[in-house]
């Protein structure tokens, strides 16, 4: 059992009137960076980082950092920018990057060497995850959705080339041509760092992470749990044609969590902070998600029969509790609904986002020290025999 | 009359046409809305002309759009197309995206052109009256965007604000399809003013007079452009006249052919 912090450092100092949809159609590409204080940013940012190294002194394994553009919902854009300042501020604890957002660089090669800039640097506490960024990206970068998917791949193959070979070598592919490709550093971890591949649940993706060339894991990201082991079977059954057993540790969930005392303190409480996440931090119409191209067409049409579970910027509060898409109560409650949904859905990866809307700073410190000491420390004991039957599993 | 539908096979790929009408062959290419078959505009054209109306690779049936990453794969297509229709010289009417590959085609391949009629051409890049985005707008916005009277029954059927999903497929399918060559620069060659000397077939050039998507300064562009050439508007019609007043666009269009 393993346990990365989440972090998306939000934005929540929004306009009195955000509740207004037609005037705020959408927290991203479109609002206005006018809503962004540079004053107060410093002390956020500052007060962010401040958690995300607490995460260490809690036994936390890791931190999972992450690239989103233009949006209120996370403001870090260079998510390798935020790890260069927790590499030298933490000595243990892994830095985990789901991820970098590959068709969204001009080049690929620019990623191979900050990540493994941070592999020297941190002795080899990377993981480095590749995304596409979702569809808002594609409109806020200029780069075009059509091409997403294969830019994505090539990048992909060129940064791992870049870390495995001795270079200087050629690259001709059809978006990136390099003559001499000859990354320095080389990343301290070999093969290279871990590859982690966050995912809304694309066939084509899942098992592309599954193949036994890869064995990357995939993280579902703000399912309900029915929908995350849907996925994780999609996975595992990948695993099986290709003649292995996936591990758990190639399946990672993220949930976005809160603990109070008491069940109905806890759902009182985290009830603006859940709603905020989902019903504006997630604000965005269906073009800015799913911009031309972005996803095939059989991917889409696939899409649009559970879109109304995905529709995240309407779901109630009520409705995100029960269907698993975040754990809120007493710590013994959250601690049985997690280990029942390890359980059942068989992942490794345990990824709580313990900073929610506009929590303020004492309010996540004692959420953070809450799940650390009275859900994490006893789940890695109830767990144990898992990591003796995935001994020779990459762990992570 | 009517059209029929057959599948012309170019280069490999299948592409579906619209075909019908006697005379003089004319080529029209759609917009990115992928405007084809029974329509009022292309009906009236066939009554004059042997009309050629293909669907562009990526929209409905035509394949080939993995082959598209740029403005010239639509030229090489299209003269492919012509040779393959057997087909030595056209009259070339092209609306908005359509408009543009029209453009182009006349710059690269002049004398494959009697006469060129360009409708509310996309293609150019006016620094100053940039083309309005047409990939973020939910269906009703676009529906807006696109027409003067946007509460008429072509508008509304082309575009209601709650879409089934045939419909949203097919929308995301039309916009994949200009997006391929038109995301970034966004819907035009910015080489092509410069380019459009290369023209000396005798064009007209119509507007909608309200088009909101590309405005009349594009028109005027196109027109100080192309030596010779005549801008004439469409009143009370947005981006697609031929949609929003298919008589009066057919017309203007048929009277510059026929001339």
């Amino acid at each position: 059992m393993r346990f990365y912090m989440f972090h998306l450092m939000p934005w929540p100092y929004l306009p009195d009137d955000f509740g207004d949809k037609k005037k705020y159609p959408s927290a991203w590409v479109t609002l206005s960076n006018g809503c962004y204080d540079p004053e107060k940013g410093n002390a956020l940012y500052n007060r962010y980082l401040d958690e995300l190294e607490y995460a260490e002194k809690l036994g936390f394994d890791g931190v999972c950092l992450n690239e989103h553009h233009q949006n209120t919902y996370g403001t870090m854009p260079a998510p390798n920018l935020i790890a260069g300042m927790l590499s030298r501020r933490t000595r243990e604890l892994k830095i985990a990057i789901v991820g970098n957002g590959l068709p969204l660089r001009d080049h690929p090669l620019r990623v191979a060497e900050e990540i493994a800039m941070l592999d020297v640097v941190t002795n080899g506490r990377m993981i480095s995850g590749f995304v596409r960024g979702i569809g808002c990206e594609y409109h806020s970068m200029g780069i075009n959705p059509t091409y997403s998917q294969e830019r994505f791949y090539e990048a992909h193959d060129l940064i791992i080339r870049a870390w495995t070979e001795i270079g200087p070598f050629a690259f001709e592919g059809k978006h990136y041509r390099v003559r001499y490709v000859n990354v320095w550093p080389r990343p301290l971890q070999k093969p290279h760092p871990p590859i982690w591949v966050p995912g809304a649940g694309s066939r084509e993706t899942l098992e592309w992470c599954a193949h036994p060339s890869r064995k990357y894991p995939y993280l579902a990201v703000y399912t309900p749990d029915h929908l995350a082991k849907m996925f994780f079977d999609h996975y595992r059954g990948a695993a099986e044609k290709h003649g292995y057993q996936a591990s758990p540790y190639q399946m990672g969930h993220l949930m976005p969590t809160y603990i109070a005392d008491t069940d109905s303190k806890a759902e009182e409480e985290a009830a603006p902070y859940m709603s905020w996440l989902y019903n504006v931090g997630l604000r965005y119409g269906f073009e800015y998600v799913f911009p031309p191209g972005y996803i095939s067409i059989p991917s889409l049409r696939n899409i649009l029969k559970f879109a109304h579970e995905l529709d995240w910027a309407n779901l109630s509060f009520r409705t995100l509790v029960d269907k698993g898409y975040c754990l809120v109560g007493s710590a013994d409650t959250v601690r049985k609904k997690l280990s029942g949904f390890i359980k059942d859905l068989g992942f490794g990866l345990v990824m709580p986002l313990l900073q929610i809307a506009d929590m303020p700073h004492d309010r996540t410190m004692r959420n953070m020290e809450l799940f650390a000491t009275k859900v994490m420390d006893p789940l890695r004991e109830e767990f144990k025999q898992m990591n003796d039957q995935w001994f020779d599993a990459p762990r992570y | 009359m009517s059209l029929q539908e057959e599948i012309v096979e170019v280069r490999g790929a299948k592409i579906q046409l619209y075909k019908g009408g006697k005379g003089s062959p004319l080529l029209y290419l759609h917009s990115f809305m992928g405007e084809s078959g029974e329509l009022p505009f292309l009906e009236l054209l066939g009554r004059q002309f042997m009309l050629y109306a293909p669907v562009q690779p990526g929209f409905s049936r035509s394949e080939g759009l993995e082959r598209i990453d740029k403005i010239e794969d639509m030229v090489f297509l299209y003269v492919d197309l012509i040779e393959a229709l057997g087909l030595e010289q056209v009259l070339l009417v092209g609306s908005s995206m359509g408009g543009w590959i029209a453009a182009e085609l006349a710059v690269h391949h002049p004398r494959l052109i009697s006469k060129l009629v360009l409708i509310d051409a996309l293609g150019l890049d006016l620094t100053k009256t940039p083309i309005a985005d047409i990939f973020l707008p939910a269906p009703g916005e676009l529906r807006h965007l696109l027409f003067h009277d946007h509460s008429s029954e072509v508008a509304v059927g082309l575009l209601p604000d709650t879409l089934s999903e045939e419909a949203t497929v097919s929308l995301y399918q039309s916009r994949r399809a200009a997006a391929r060559i038109g995301w970034n620069p966004y819907l035009c060659d910015p080489k092509l003013e410069q380019r459009l000397y290369r023209v000396t077939i005798p064009t007209l050039i119509v507007w909608g007079a309200e088009d909101r998507v590309v405005q009349t300064q594009h028109g005027e562009a196109y027109q100080r452009g192309v030596a010779g050439s005549r801008l004439v508007t469409v009143k009370e019609a947005g981006h697609l006249p031929a949609l929003e007043k298919p008589a009066d666009t057919t017309r203007l269009t048929t009277d510059f052919l026929k001339d």
